[in-house]
This record gives structure tokens, C-alpha cells and sequence, in this order.
């Protein structure tokens, strides 16, 4: 208990927290007869007020943008405490094409500050090669 | 008493229902299921002041204070990284001017002042994170608003 103590204390403090976001899975994979495949992480708000969030697919190991992921949805204002499931799409998978990358969450109305938090999902898809 | 035999066959259901069960046969079962996931809650926002020399404006110099960031984790310890930081500041800032963060945690993280990237793979579900900021600029500052940022991912 004396070593949770400063924890404690930290996440005490955090019951008005500057920034706050939360998301799950941390990485999942799945594999798909077609062009397609979806995921669902869930989105959550830590905060006890209603708060927007923005969603992104950005490369696995890089911030490149990834055009072929769509999210719905990308944006959304979450109720105090709550979570919400988000689906996320990656399209245009080849014939036996492994395809990787994160989705990252963050708070959409960030203000001038030095911390940007987010968290990130790895997903891995993978389409079955043609028959 | 063929009879009676015939009533106590038919009562007995009845009597089974209505009779309560014995405690210790009942299983009271509470289920529950956790979401693997990670959660950033920055509980202060850093604040950079400048020094007496005055070539540094950091969260230590007297009247500073570093940014507090709490991270939970479910299911599987995360790695946080952090991007290099950059500085946000007035026209006529000194091209010389270097912004460096250096963080500690509950954990151990200890990373002294870097001006690269850099990431700490978590041994615990929940850390605190303590982190400092500065800029190094040995021309000096232009008036002005300064920011240091840095992006703090929480993944596997």
C-alpha cells in the first residue's frame, strides 16, 4: 500500500484530468475471404463529462496516413464515462495480401498544451489468396 | 390407505416446490469480463519558465512544474512512447533553439533530457509518468509564447 500511495495520489488528481483517452483492444488481427475486413475497438471516455474524441489510421510503425482505413465513426462526442464501439474497415486487401497498421484515439479539441496523449490499436489483416 | 399413499404421491411436488432449498445448495455466481485496453489521463499540464541566465526555459526552473501523466492498462503491459519534441514559439525565435523532455516513473522509466524519440516498455498496468520539458537556446529568447510538445502514444 506505501508504494501504491503516489499512484493513488496521481490518479486522485486525474479526477479533473487535462487530457484523457482511453482505447481497446490494443491489437487484433482477423482474416477475410474478401476485399474487406472489420474491426470493433472500443473507444472510452475517462472523463465525467461528454467529451469529443477523433480516431485515425496511421502506418504500423510510422504516422503515415492510410487512406485504405475508414473508421465510423471518426469522430464522436462521448457521454461522461462512457465507451463506445467504433468499427474499423480495411479495404482494397489483395489476394493473399497481409495488411498492418494502427488506429489511434485522442481527444479532437486539444488546446494549447505540451502533452498530446493517445492510445493505439495494432490491427493485422489478412485476405486468403484466390482460389 | 391406498388412498393416502396416492394423496402423498400427488402432494410431493408440491411440497418440493414450496420448500425452500437448503443454503448451501444455491451457487451465487458474478460474472465479469475486462476489456484489454490502455488509458492516458494527464492529471497537469507542464509549465515552462524561464531561467535567470536567461538560455533556458524549463518546467524546473523555479516557478515551473512538470506535466503528471497516470497510465492503466488492462490485460497486457503497453509501451509509451514519446515523439521528439518541438517547440512552438514567437517570430524570430533563434534557429538554434533546441527543445528536449526528460521523464521519470513509478515504474523506473528514467530517461534523462533527449531531444529524439524515445519510449519506455511498461513492467506494471499502472504508472505515473513525470514529465519535464525544456528549451536550450544559447542566443537567448524573442518575447513571446513558448510551448514544448510531444506526442505520448500508449500501444503494444
Amino acid at each position: 500500500m506505501k508504494r501504491l500511495a503516489p499512484l493513488l495520489a496521481a490518479l486522485a488528481l486525474a479526477a479533473t484530468p487535462a487530457l484523457a483517452v482511453g482505447l481497446g483492444p490494443l491489437s487484433k488481427s482477423g482474416i477475410t475471404d474478401s476485399d474487406r475486413k472489420g474491426f470493433f475497438l472500443t473507444l472510452i471516455n475517462p472523463y465525467p463529462s461528454a467529451t469529443p474524441y477523433r480516431a485515425y489510421a496511421v502506418g504500423e510503425e510510422d504516422e503515415s496516413p492510410q487512406p485504405r482505413v475508414r473508421i465510423v465513426p471518426a469522430e464522436v462526442t462521448l457521454g461522461g464515462r462512457a465507451t463506445r464501439r467504433i468499427l474499423v474497415i480495411a479495404q482494397e486487401l489483395r489476394p493473399g495480401e497481409e495488411y498492418a497498421f494502427r488506429v489511434c484515439a485522442e481527444r479532437s479539441d486539444i488546446e494549447e498544451g505540451m502533452i498530446n496523449a493517445r492510445v493505439c490499436s495494432r490491427l493485422r489483416a489478412r485476405r486468403l489468396p484466390g482460389a | 390407505m391406498r388412498i393416502f399413499n396416492e394423496s402423498a404421491i400427488a402432494i410431493a411436488p408440491l411440497v418440493a416446490l414450496t420448500v425452500p432449498a437448503p443454503a448451501s445448495a444455491a451457487d451465487v455466481t458474478l460474472r465479469g469480463s475486462l476489456l484489454s485496453s490502455c488509458l492516458l489521463t494527464l492529471s497537469t499540464e507542464g509549465k515552462l519558465v524561464a531561467s535567470s541566465d536567461p538560455t533556458v526555459i524549463g518546467s524546473e526552473e523555479s516557478g515551473g512544474n512538470a506535466a503528471l501523466l497516470a497510465v492503466v492498462a488492462v490485460g497486457a503491459t503497453p509501451t509509451v512512447n514519446f515523439s521528439a519534441p518541438t517547440i512552438d514559439g514567437p517570430a524570430g525565435l533563434d534557429s538554434g533553439a533546441q527543445a528536449q523532455i526528460r521523464y521519470t516513473s513509478l515504474g523506473g522509466s528514467n530517461q534523462s533530457y533527449t531531444s529524439s524519440a524515445s519510449s519506455s516498455s511498461q513492467v506494471r498496468l499502472l504508472d505515473t509518468f513525470t514529465i519535464n520539458a525544456r528549451i536550450v537556446s544559447p542566443n537567448g529568447f524573442a518575447a513571446g509564447n513558448y510551448v514544448v510538445r510531444t506526442t505520448t502514444t500508449c500501444q503494444q
